[in-house]
């Protein structure tokens, strides 16, 4: 047993990453029943290595901590008794050849006074769930078009949702853009409110073009409920 | 050529993009410790990858693609901010907030802080081989440096992180630490 060993701190690291060679590695470990100072820096690289691991082990993601935190209006909570699940009605939208995708819509029982209008709130930026909305709200759009009655459609996006709208952040720009481009019965809307919060952080605001703005998301969706409007919420 | 970006653009595509988000948010989050700032670099990442998905010449390399996309990311960040004009040895110490600190376990803290207090291109060599588990080619690849350069930002990383977190045990914890090994 000695202290002395011939291996340096790069090939230690070496060895506790597996990056040695076969060889390499057997002469280490022959080292190491040997030298109890190299079994010691050993042991302590291993020991800094897992607690690395440990400190960052479960990372907990901060979805929608950018928007604040809402309560429903007041004039609402009395409301929700009447807020009536219309899956089946939106169903006729939402028929998609073999997607299976199922978004749910709800209105009030007490407007009906353009029950074909449609609000869709986004609120979260998962590619895939903001990708599904997008073929749903196209086909929406296109359908109407196509068959020609009056439609209008509405997307309002706040929380994370709002990142679509973000020019720097949004997964979809170019798609957004062509759509808002090509249907004139379509208005997309980011929430002033988390605008707002984005920026109180020292995010980046902007947008992209032809984005409109509307004070609050969720009472965006209030007022167009209560005009009878169709939501759906992403 | 062309299949393949039809399968980039596709479902699995997107899929595995987002599988991997949780990870990407981890290495941001032990680059910056903000969690708003790393949430940001890891949707700008995905954002690019989407953008980008036809560069991806195999599907199997797509984990050291995102991570080398997410260190771009967090390259121009620093440079729009102006706050690295020597990337490599730049001390970017972010102090932790002691309210969250004393709420939390106590020895994620105390890493979290030594990590912090790394050069950065220490903090990213470290994490992207401890965290991820890349090799050191892989780490070379990602960050667009030497294999050299890794090994010896390496070595000094778990110098100081060994100093900075086990040092003052010396004196008295070999005889234990040895017996912790198994």
């Amino acid at each position: 047993m000695n202290n002395q060993h011939p291996f340096s701190e790069e090939h230690l690291n070496a060895y506790i990453d597996h990056q040695l060679d076969a060889e390499e590695t057997s002469q280490l470990m022959k080292n190491l029943r040997e030298t109890p100072v190299l079994s010691q820096q050993v042991c302590e690289l291993r020991q800094v290595q897992d607690l690395v691991r440990h400190a960052y082990g479960d990372p907990v993601l901060p979805e929608n901590q950018a928007a604040p935190k809402y309560r429903w209006p007041r004039y609402l909570q009395g409301a929700a008794v009447l807020l009536l699940l219309a899956a089946g009605a939106v169903g006729g939208w939402m028929a998609h050849g073999n997607d299976p995708v199922v978004m749910q819509g709800v209105y009030l029982s007490e407007a009906n006074t353009h029950p074909h209008n449609v609000i869709l709130h986004i609120s979260t930026d998962d590619p895939i769930k903001v990708s599904d909305a997008l073929d749903q709200a196209e086909l929406m759009l296109a359908r109407s078009k196509e068959k020609g009655y009056p439609f209008r459609l509405e997307i309002v996006a706040n929380g994370a949702g709002l990142n679509l709208l973000r020019a720097r952040y949004s997964s979809y720009p170019e798609r957004t853009e062509e759509m808002i481009q090509n249907y004139d019965n379509l208005t997309v809307m980011a929430c002033a409110r988390t605008l707002q919060a984005i920026k109180d952080q020292g995010g980046d605001v902007q947008l992209l073009p032809n984005i409109n703005t509307t004070e609050s998301a969720l009472e965006r969706v209030v007022d167009r409920l209560q005009e009878g409007w169709v939501y759906i919420r992403v | 050529m062309e299949l393949f970006n039809m399968m980039c653009r596709g479902r699995e595509f997107r899929a595995r993009l987002e599988a991997n988000r949780r990870r990407l948010y981890r290495m941001a989050y032990a680059w910056c410790h903000d969690a708003h700032l790393a949430d940001d670099l890891v949707q700008e990442a995905i954002v690019n990858a989407l953008k980008n998905g036809s560069q991806l010449r195999q599907f199997e390399a797509m984990d050291s693609w995102l991570f080398s996309i997410l260190a771009n990311c967090w390259k121009s960040h620093l440079r729009s901010r102006k706050e690295s004009d020597e990337f490599d040895e730049e001390n970017f110490s972010t102090e932790l907030d002691p309210e969250k600190i004393t709420s939390r376990d106590q020895t994620v803290a105390r890493v979290q802080q030594a990590i912090a207090r790394l050069p950065l291109g220490q903090r990213q060599v470290v994490t992207l081989v401890d965290l991820e588990g890349f090799s050191y080619a892989e780490v070379a690849g990602i960050l667009e440096i030497p294999i050299g350069t890794v090994m010896s930002r390496l070595c000094r990383a778990r110098q100081a992180l060994k100093e900075l977190l086990i040092g003052n045990e010396s004196a008295e914890g070999n005889a234990a630490r040895l017996v912790r090994v198994k």
